[in-house]
């Protein structure tokens, strides 16, 4: 951390996809970004579409056994979300900064776990791990391309607490990437909702370090009961931070039992995040 | 699905306690395996809302309360438990009925 990027007075970088954009008069810049926002929304529907229904199986029809076809499937994904963050860096409607996204390319396992402050929070990671198994919350379920689409990548469903801990820690013992959000949806306006302490117990479980990444977008845009054409003043500037990884068992409480473990482990996952918050969204 | 043969959870088997002793049990284990705030945990505070329990954290407590008392909660009835006091009830319904 600690990386000063160097800004123009409205938040864009000079060279940076967009920055030509940022030179309209602010109105009509704010009227082609609501347009671009929509055009992005249908680009995204389309392009689910799409990879469902052809990409997709076809991923499937390879050799290799199920996991092997779900990784095929979600490299496609990979891929069209990095596109997909280009795409909206080039009409201007946002900026991305990620600070020590290296950590994350090192095999894995990796358990990466993020506040999530806006709707292409997991498109954002997504765009930088070629490999990634996600847990599909409440706001996927009804949207039937992106559940066709998070079937063929093997996601795993948000279903009884449970069962989804032992699947994310299949996946980690498998050397796979887990991504979760413990909010469990998209954050307030302001701060954070409490952390669901599923990862906590994944960490505990699979005894893999969480890896925590702090997103901040501001000014604040695609945020829980924002609607899309509510642009803000100037394009959404995201940061992402990874953090240092967090060991699940802290030196001495090795005998902890898991429910108390994952209460104190949570409990440092958010401060570590809120912290680190602090740090991104600052500059 | 019936009372816990296991030896040593017999030894401390709930059979014969009040639903008094019983509740006092629910109370004192949810503040010690969770580090709850005492006054916190009173027999109708929400597990869920007001002492943030989660579905693994249940899973856990019941898992006590069947070790301590020797008895087995049916899945079906844990479904409508909201506070200490309805964990309690069920405990002592399920140990007249074991004892029936």
């Amino acid at each position: 951390m600690g990386i000063i990027v160097e800004r123009s007075r409205d938040g864009t970088r000079p060279g940076a996809p967009g920055h030509r954009l940022a030179a309209l008069p602010e109105r009509a810049f704010r009227l082609w970004r609501v347009l671009g926002t929509g055009v992005s929304f249908a680009v995204f529907g389309g392009g689910a579409l799409v990879l469902a229904l052809v990409a997709f199986p076809l991923c499937h029809l390879g050799p290799g056994d199920a996991r092997a076809r779900e990784a095929r499937v979600q490299r496609v994904i990979h891929y069209a979300y990095r596109f997909f963050i280009t795409f909206m860096e080039t009409l201007g409607l946002i900026r991305t900064e990620w600070i020590g996204v290296e950590r994350l390319t090192v095999p894995g396992p990796h358990l990466v776990v993020a506040n999530h402050p806006t709707l292409i929070d997991v498109v954002h990671v997504i765009s930088k791990l070629p490999q990634a198994d996600c847990v599909i919350g409440e706001e996927y379920a009804h949207h039937p391309f992106l559940r066709l689409a998070a079937s063929w990548a093997g996601y795993i469903k948000n279903a009884q607490g449970a069962e989804v801990v032992d699947a994310c820690v299949d996946r980690l013992r498998a050397a796979r990437t887990v991504v979760l959000f413990p909010e469990g949806t998209r954050s307030p306006r302001n701060g954070m909702h409490p952390f669901r302490r599923g990862a906590a117990h994944v960490a505990l479980r699979a005894g893999v370090p969480l890896e925590p990444v702090a997103i901040s977008c501001a000014p604040r845009m695609l945020g829980k009961s924002q609607p899309w054409w509510d642009v803000p003043e100037r394009p959404g500037c995201f940061t992402l931070g990874v953090l240092d990884p967090i060991e699940p068992r802290a030196r001495g409480a090795s005998d902890l039992p898991d429910v108390l473990a994952a209460r104190r482990l949570t409990v440092t996952l958010r401060e570590r995040i809120r912290e680190g918050l602090g740090r991104v969204g600052l500059r | 699905m019936s009372g816990s043969v296991d030896p040593e959870a017999g030894m401390r088997r709930s059979v014969g306690m009040t639903r008094e002793e019983i509740l006092a049990r629910v109370l004192e284990a949810l503040r010690n395996d969770f580090e709850l705030a005492a006054e916190a945990v009173v027999p109708t505070a929400r597990l869920v809302e007001d002492l943030d329990l989660d579905s693994i954290d249940a899973v856990a407590l019941v898992t006590r309360l069947e070790q301590e008392m020797g008895l087995v909660l049916k899945e079906e009835r844990l479904l409508g438990l909201r506070t200490p006091q309805d964990v309690a009830d069920a405990v002592f319904e399920l140990q007249g009925q074991q004892r029936a």
